[in-house]
């Protein structure tokens, strides 16, 4: 008995210290991306939300550097155009087979912690007809292999919801 | 694709893919003690689980948990090891006729922790607050199908060990919490908060 208890606490041991320097935490990898259209002001307005530690981990390598300060009195001078070489390597947007040029129009935050978002929006004058959108987004997809980016798409009353993610990084959508 | 669709598929291709194998190892852990013959004890126990989770995630619909993100995930690990020690210390689903009640809570409490793990992730990425309702009910669906995929797997696997090759349910149950308690540990110490 005293044998069998003996064992059961080994095999217990064993098991805890050969899993417990293997494990890391895993999080769920997501951004959000909301372009409208509207013919009526002849505007297509794209949004993207990010987490603020992945634009660090992009931009600076460190997902928790507080060098660039996004959407903050004190933000760094080169925040913006690092974000905006980024996103125009990983994100695109072509209208009318026509690619759109991405001008921030602003910034914001929300969260807290690691749970930080940052919101950019551009907004790009269109003329109706808007007859195609080719959508590429592979933001973070060089950073993660997980990672999956959500795109919502209303053209006037026409919504369509996108997943792209490193296997699928563009879709074409017809109207 | 439809948006409801799109959380769902989420939901279930982030429990199933293994990526977020914190909630997986405490279904792990939660099962470990538990025979084939005992499956309606799994499912309430399951169930329970899914009853926190969805609630915590139906109140953080509503407003925001002002719990930090490092805090929940702390929490979640402490859920896993908790259970782990509880299967090895204390006498669990084993024994017939031992009254499951201390084992439903336990399994609702930690569904409330777990739910919180999401819920203001979500929140700052969406932003609105009517836009996060339907994200967040059709991830935490997406989730909890996964995660009846995960109890099957782990179930069917533990009949196969203890049934086919012969392992004793004591064994299986100290090497499963003890992997659960060990990753469970390591979680703990990477995400303390204090």
């Amino acid at each position: 008995m005293r044998a069998r208890r003996a064992s059961a606490c080994c095999c217990l041991l064993a098991t805890l210290l050969v899993c417990a320097p293997s494990s890391t935490a895993h999080p769920l990898r997501l951004s959000l991306c909301e372009i409208e259209y509207s013919a009526e002001r002849e505007t297509l307005s794209i949004s993207l939300r990010l987490f603020l530690t992945d634009v660090n981990e992009a931009l600076v390598f460190d997902p928790h550097s507080t060098e660039l300060r996004f959407a903050e009195p004190n933000e760094a001078p080169n925040a913006e155009r690092l974000l905006l070489d980024y996103l125009n390597e990983f994100f695109g947007v072509k209208a009318n087979d026509t690619p759109v040029a991405l001008a921030i129009s602003g910034k914001a935050l929300s969260g807290e912690g690691d749970n930080r978002a940052l919101a950019v929006s551009f907004e790009h004058r269109q003329a109706p007809p808007l007859r195609t959108l080719d959508i590429r987004n592979a933001v973070f997809t060089d950073l993660f292999f997980d990672q999956n980016n959500v795109v919502y798409v209303h053209v006037d009353s026409d919504s369509r919801s996108l997943m792209l993610s490193k296997k699928t990084p563009s879709h074409r959508l017809e109207f | 694709m439809d948006r409801f669709w799109l959380y769902l598929r989420l939901g279930f291709e982030h429990i199933s893919d293994l990526a977020g194998y914190d909630h997986i190892l405490f279904l792990v852990a939660l099962c470990a003690v538990y025979r084939l013959s005992q499956w309606r004890n799994i499912l309430i126990l399951v169930t329970a689980f899914t009853v926190g989770h969805s609630v915590t995630l139906a109140i953080a619909s509503l407003g925001s948990v002002p719990i930090p993100a490092r805090v929940v995930e702390f929490l979640i690990a402490t859920t896993i090891v908790a259970t782990a020690a509880h299967n090895v210390v204390g006498r669990g689903g084993v024994e017939a006729g031992a009254t499951m009640w201390p084992s439903y809570l336990m399994a609702l409490f930690f569904g409330f922790i777990h739910g919180l793990g999401f819920s203001n992730y979500f929140r700052a990425l969406l932003m609105n607050q009517d836009a996060i309702a339907l994200p967040l009910f059709s991830f935490n669906v997406g989730v909890e199908l996964g995660q009846l995929l995960v109890v099957a797997v782990i179930v069917a696997v533990a009949a196969l060990v203890t049934r086919v090759f012969g392992a004793r349910q004591r064994d299986w149950n100290l090497v499963v919490s003890g992997a659960a308690g060990g990753i469970g540990l390591t979680l703990m110490q990477q995400s303390w908060p204090f």
